[in-house]
């Protein structure tokens, strides 16, 4: 009893990875009809479902299958091309299989779904073109009975494979022939000849083809299975480790040029059908490229003796005895460091690089293609767009892009979610696309990459886009932003606001989403594994949304900082930089607004939070203890943490909380220090709701507006050295970051000198030219002021950087000179103040053609994009 | 029927944990506090690369904390499969105790006692206290 169950399962976990690609096969299939590959691949799977369900006695799944199989013969055979319909009810078959197979799943048995109605369509289907009539009764009369003559070579070579297996687990390889009567016979030597030979599965294909071309003369030969035995585990039976069964060039020769009659034949193998396990080989070697007969066989062989089946419980418990064995090889290095054994030494250092690379091999066991999750779009893009009345192609870039299999489902959901969002709401109607001059086919495309230590994943549409304005109307609408705080947001702020619990945009429900759970469920749930989500979007252009996924959860880099005394880890995603403040300076840098810290950063008010405020610590902090703000990025704000001390940053290992634990909101896990000390790992999502929002948004919103009111008569500036003594102050909204550049870079455009940057060609203005000033000894880097607008950016250059002040244009004074707009005292020092307009135009004379309606005052809208990469 | 109970005292009296909830005894090792935590969690400690969180069993019966020199052991128990550790003034010895020595808490008993005690047993040598492990380890 228990090796029957053992046998179903197995059965049920190749089916469903069968089934998945069957579903992407048929969907690709419907797009090259007259792809053999694919075809036969399709074949293939139903017929291994079919066959194995007759093996295990699950009656209603072997008519499902049987009757897509007659339909599939026909495909096969050249008689009938893939349509629409014939599509739409394969893909309603396989539905129904995996309805089946879930029964099976849940209660064992297949209990009472009805496949007559799909049997039904699909005979509706074959009826509707009964040029070949003939062949179906034949095949419904040989299903039944399983006894034919036919079928006796058949059942001799599996029961020989079984036997084979259990008797010598080596490598055993068996080829199964099933054809006419006359041919059988002639087929029987072939998988003696196997059985008789164990020693590689490579030679099957010689072997087969051998016999396959006595074969052909009267017959085709369907199937060979290929069985590698050390791919599975001994207690399971033949079945289970199979690998896909390839067809030898001469069988898919001959299929074409069958008689009438074979059809009918090849449904009566499925009894002795192994299952085909081609999932044994995730990625590797996907079913389509293996189709193809002959050349690709070997290569899935070899894939399939080099790679096994492994307890998913199995790789989290190495992954988490990795982990112990990281840290304790931690604190080993820590005893050998400074000891005098220069045995222990050696020792220590050897431990570590072994751990270190147990460390990546095990991580690397754990991560899984995105394709995994990707592989089911296909099918779902296919059927939403039928719904929602959209042409949708569907591209997939970067499909190999691996990661953590843990993350991987997590991300399923929210994945699926855009998918169906992109094409209910982004991709337009065809006929609405043709009236906006695009072409009538959406395209929808999926990308995946690794960045920066994280797999980003993008959902792209060239749909009609997000409207921010809308998006700003319907939060007023829905109550969750007042019409104030909406007129004050950028667009992306705006779009932002999509991720707010209870909003939607969609006009009306429909069937496929707008129901209300819309993307703080995507939200949520991607932040739940560490990641986040952006969106961004161009009106009649399209729509991007991205997913940034850690890599691994088990394992990542953090930050670590000390407050009162206490060690706490910051998630390095979060971290956007480090401000340090000195003792005495930290009492005069932190300012409040209405009781609200906040730190001006490059000219930015930054919201601060008190990591002892966070944590109750109560009491207060040594006046002149040093400060470090920790510049953090939560959903759609940054904000500052407010910590004593920044130690380092290191790979933890997150180790999960106790439920009680969990339930303050406050930390997302725990961590052991390389002391062996246990250290809190800070959850940045949560800290930044509880402490940023209610009341202290109110304070966000009052900041901006105190910030707006304090613009309107002072300017923050720029001070910069231009050599020989002299200073310009360049308004703070003429800078978009200050950059270092090695002399090296400077090239030459005609007469000007450009650097490249950021994969544009900047021009350079050298202050000190333009405003007479000296050129002093040309030293190793030069300082730059970079201002960009659009997508063109000129560079500043100047001496040094001085400071940022506020400017009081009650000071200004009259006296100027080319190239300025007047001099102020700054600082005790008179300080000219640059014209920023000139300067670009020096550079780069076209700068301001298409604003110059705007004139000058273009240039203090400007916001300041304050550098965000430390 | 005879069950065996792991012994510890607190504040003087005797308490006791069956046997088979109790994963080991040990010294106290050090215990990194969790701010905003419930009262009643001493904070984590690493147990063998495991994190592991710990009651202040004093605190949890409402007993006065132990004086600051004296330095605590832990009993580490089960509690739905993760193991919790509790902070004791001394471990004691393993106690055969029989069913019919048992008696459910007397009325008098201060609440936050009565709370996380099953009741006590009368052995020879004084009072058993049979603590309610799942209780007193709950927040």
């Amino acid at each position: 009893m228990e090796d029957m169950d053992e046998i179903v399962r197995e059965f049920l976990v190749e089916s469903y990875e069968n089934l998945d690609q069957l579903d992407q096969d048929l969907v690709a299939l419907e797009g090259a009809p007259d792809s053999r590959e694919l075809l036969s691949s399709v074949f293939r799977t139903i017929h291994t479902i079919k066959g194995t369900s007759g093996f295990l006695a699950f009656g209603l799944l072997e008519r499902v299958a049987h009757a897509g199989e007659n339909l599939l013969v026909e495909l096969r055979d050249g008689r009938r091309s893939m349509d629409q319909p014939t599509a739409d009810v394969l893909l309603l078959m396989v539905d129904t299989i995996r309805l089946i197979l879930g029964t099976i799943e849940a209660s064992g048995a297949e209990g009472d779904v009805a496949v007559d109605p799909v049997i039904e369509k699909i005979h509706a289907v074959l009826e509707g073109r009964t040029a070949d009539a003939a062949a179906a009764p034949v095949a419904e009369d040989v299903e039944p009975s399983v006894v034919e003559p036919v079928d006796l070579p058949v059942v001799q070579a599996p029961a020989a494979v079984v036997t084979e297996v259990a008797a010598a687990p080596a490598a055993v390889a068996s080829s199964r022939k099933v054809g006419a009567r006359k041919a059988a016979s002639a087929a029987t030597p072939a998988p003696a000849t196997k059985a008789a030979a164990p020693t590689k599965a490579v030679r099957a294909p010689r072997a087969t083809k051998a016999a396959g071309a006595r074969a052909a003369s009267s017959a085709q030969a369907v199937a060979v299975a290929v069985e590698a035995a050390p791919v599975h585990r001994p207690a399971v039976p033949a079945p289970s480790g199979v690998v896909p069964a390839q067809q030898p060039a001469p069988a898919a020769e001959s299929v074409p040029v069958a008689p009438p009659t074979a059809p009918p034949v090849a449904p009566t193998a499925p009894p002795a059908a192994p299952p085909v396990a081609q999932a044994a080989v995730p990625a590797a070697a996907p079913k389509t490229a293996a189709a193809e007969p002959g050349a690709e066989g070997p290569g899935l062989r070899t894939a399939a003796e080099t790679s096994i089946r492994v307890d998913v419980e199995l790789l989290d418990a190495l992954m988490r005895q990795v982990g112990e064995l990281v840290l304790a090889r931690n604190q080993i290095s820590r005893l050998a460091d400074g000891n005098v054994d220069l045995d222990l030494v050696r020792s220590a250092q050897r431990l570590s690089l072994i751990a270190s690379e147990l460390q990546e091999g095990v991580m690397k066991t754990r991560m899984q293609p995105i394709d995994h999750v990707w592989s089911k779009m296909p099918r779902i893009v296919r059927d939403l767009a039928a719904v929602c009345g959209r042409q949708v192609r569907l591209e997939m870039v970067g499909k190999e892009t691996e990661l953590d299999r843990t993350l991987l489902e997590a991300v399923k959901d929210p994945l699926t979610h855009l998918v169906r969002n992109a094409v209910d709401h982004g991709i337009e109607a065809a006929e609405v696309r043709e009236a906006a001059g695009k072409v009538p086919t959406g395209l929808l495309t999926l990308r995946a990459y690794h960045a920066g230590g994280q797999v980003v994943v993008e959902v792209t549409d060239d749909g009609k886009g997000i409207d921010p304005e809308r998006v700003g109307a319907k939060a007023v609408e829905k109550g969750l932003r007042t019409a104030d705080q909406v007129t004050g947001m950028s667009p992306q702020e705006l779009l932002q606001m999509l991720f707010l619990p209870g909003f939607s945009t969609a006009e009306a429900v429909t069937n496929v989403s707008g129901r209300g759970v819309g993307m703080d469920v995507v939200r949520t749930k991607i932040e739940a594994i560490g990641g986040t989500v952006e969106v961004e979007s161009v009106v009649s252009r399209g729509t991007t949304w991205r997913l940034r996924i850690p890599l691994t959860l088990a394992i990542m880099p953090a930050l670590t900082v000390e407050s009162a005394g206490e060690l706490y880890a910051i998630p390095q995603v979060s971290l956007l930089e480090l401000v340090a403040l000195d003792g005495q300076k930290a009492g005069g840098a932190i300012e409040y607004i209405n009781s609200a810290p906040v730190y001006r950063l490059r000219g930015a008010l930054l919201p601060l939070v008190s990591l002892r405020d966070v944590l109750e610590y109560g009491g207060e902090r040594d006046a002149d203890t040093p400060t470090v703000i920790a510049v953090l990025q939560a959903d759609t704000q940054r904000f500052g943490l407010v910590v004593d001390r920044v130690l380092n940053t290191e790979e933890i290992v997150v180790k999960p909380l106790s439920a009680r634990l969990k339930a303050i909101g406050t930390y997302a896990g725990a961590t052991l220090l390389g002391d062996g000390r246990v250290s809190l790992i800070l959850d940045v999502q949560a800290i930044a709701r509880r402490t940023l929002s209610g009341e202290s948004l109110e304070a966000d919103w009052e900041q901006s507006a105190a910030k707006a009111a304090r613009a309107a008569d002072a300017e923050q500036v720029l001070v910069a050295g231009i050599g020989g003594g002299r200073r310009v102050a360049i308004p703070l909204s003429a800078v978009t970051r200050l950059e270092r550049l090695k002399h090296e870079v400077i090239e030459h455009v005609g007469g000007r000198e450009v650097v490249q940057y950021r994969g544009a060609i900047v021009p350079l203005v050298r202050l000190e030219r333009l405003l007479g000033g000296y050129t002093e000894a040309a030293s190793e880097e030069l300082l730059v002021v970079v201002y960009t607008r659009g997508t063109r950016s000129v560079a500043i250059v100047v001496e040094e950087i001085v400071d940022i002040v506020e400017d009081d244009f009650a000071q200004h004074s009259q006296i100027d000179d080319h190239g300025l707009v007047g001099s102020t005292v700054l600082k005790e020092r008179v300080t000219e103040l640059l014209d920023v307009r000139q300067a670009v135009m020096a550079a780069d004379p076209s700068f301001f053609d298409d604003v110059d309606t705007h004139g000058t005052s273009d240039l203090s809208q400007l916001h300041v994009f304050a550098g965000a990469s430390a | 029927m005879s069950r065996q109970f792991a012994t510890f005292t607190l504040d003087g009296a005797r308490y006791g944990v069956d046997v088979l909830r109790v994963q080991e005894a040990l010294r106290a090792h050090t215990r990194t506090p969790v701010p905003l935590a419930p009262k009643g969690i001493a904070g984590l400690v690493n147990l063998r690369g495991q994190v592991v969180m710990t009651i202040d069993l004093r605190s949890r019966l409402g007993l006065a904390p132990l004086p600051g020199d004296a330095e605590p052991m832990m009993v580490v128990v089960q509690v739905d499969g993760e193991p919790i550790s509790l902070l004791v003034d001394e471990i004691g010895d393993v106690t055969d105790v029989e069913e019919g020595q048992f008696e459910t808490p007397p009325d008098t008993l201060p609440t936050a006692l009565r709370e996380v005690i099953l009741g006590a047993y009368k052995l020879d040598r004084g009072l058993l206290l049979a603590l309610d492990v799942d209780r007193a380890t709950a927040a």
